[in-house]
């Protein structure tokens, strides 16, 4: 068990540090791999975040650009997911701030008709399809009615598995704040889903 | 049963998904869930709502990470071009700037020089040597930042793409 966990590490580690030759470097393939590899993650991540899927999309792609361009600064010490939501988020701010000097909370309504999150797409009947539809449809926007600044801890709690501490790297606040974001979250997205219709 | 220990599991339950609860606290709570229908239906709103973060799919256009990829591969070739243009560049204006420093009081001896033999008041021939000491640097700086701006417009180019339409899975 133990040799288990310490190769897991050792491999971790190893793969950290090719990633941070590979951007010090500037090599296509490994930048190329990367996108591959934390595409779903990094959207997801900025979709959450965003509220708003265009804008996701636009910073997606600043987003690797940026990798790319700062990819010297990352050490490989800590896990590369981290860095990457770091730089994202940071990304989102600068353009929040430039279109107008709105807080993070100005993200929560994603406005009318807005699609965040498509339904699952491969279910075996029609029937089983639409109430799969109709039920992601109402968590979607369960979801999206908590405020940005708790969506965004929930999310890298829940759906990505960090830990706390590597919560508090990504969005650079004190581990206190990030349990407290936390706990006010679960009890916002508790309230969005009593208020659902289900 | 009194409130608050209702109060603690409410606590207790939130805590144990955010940050994980000690043994004894954990036994404490399993104990305490199935003999209390209020905690126990709170507990599984909770659970019930992380699930929801979890079911909700999202997931990246194909298109949308092919576009990036290349946008990226093509940013790539630019910083290695602007690498390769400004090493050879740097290395010149260092020589320069050493050249310039040796040769500087030799420079001033020979306006003082030329002053003196054209009878030049000490202003004119000291304006001079301030011009020829500036004015290639000077053009050399905005030859340069005229090359960086045509450089800068034209990494603005952006790859556009085309949203795919249809269903797609959540993946990780």
């Amino acid at each position: 068990m133990n040799l288990a966990i310490y190769c897991a590490a050792t491999w971790m580690t190893d793969e950290r540090a090719e990633i941070a030759r590979g951007l010090r470097r500037r090599d296509p393939s490994v930048l190329d791999r990367l996108i591959e590899q934390y595409q779903h993650r990094l959207f997801r991540y900025l979709v959450y975040l965003a509220g708003n899927r265009s804008l996701a999309e636009d910073l997606f792609q600043e987003t690797w650009l940026r990798v790319l361009e700062r990819g010297r600064q990352y050490d490989g010490k800590s896990p590369f997911e981290t860095w990457l939501f770091a730089i994202a988020r940071h990304l989102l701010i600068d353009t929040l701030r430039r279109k107008s000097p709105a807080s993070l909370d100005a993200l929560r309504d994603p406005g009318e008709g807005a699609v965040l999150w498509e339904p699952p797409a491969a279910d075996p009947s029609a029937y089983e399809l639409l109430a799969g539809r109709e039920q992601e449809a109402q968590m979607a926007a369960a979801v999206a009615g908590v405020p940005a600044v708790y969506r965004e801890v929930l999310m890298l709690r829940f759906q990505e598995d960090l830990a706390l501490e590597q919560i508090a790297a990504v969005v650079g606040a004190p581990l206190s704040t990030v349990k407290s974001r936390l706990y006010r979250g679960l009890s916002a997205l508790r309230q969005q889903m009593e208020r659902s219709p289900s | 049963m009194n409130p608050d220990v209702h109060q603690r599991a409410q606590g207790l339950i939130a805590a144990a998904l955010v940050e994980g609860l000690p043994a004894s606290e954990q036994a404490w709570l399993d104990e305490h869930l199935p003999g209390c229908p209020a905690c126990a239906q709170s507990a599984a709103a909770t659970r019930r709502a992380i699930e929801a973060l979890r079911w909700v799919a999202v997931s990246a256009d194909p298109a949308l990470v092919q576009a990036t990829q290349q946008r990226v591969r093509m940013r790539t070739q630019e910083l290695a071009e602007r690498q390769e243009r400004w090493l050879p560049l740097a290395v010149s204006c260092g020589l320069a700037t050493l050249v310039s420093l040796v040769t500087l009081t030799y420079l001033w001896q020979g306006f003082a020089w030329l002053g003196e033999q054209w009878s030049l008041p000490a202003l004119t021939w000291q304006a001079g040597f301030v011009s020829a000491w500036f004015l290639p640097t000077s053009l050399a700086a905005v030859a340069l930042w005229m090359q960086s701006r045509s450089a800068t417009n034209g990494n603005r180019e952006t790859v556009h793409w085309v949203p795919s339409v249809g269903p797609r899975r959540g993946e990780r």
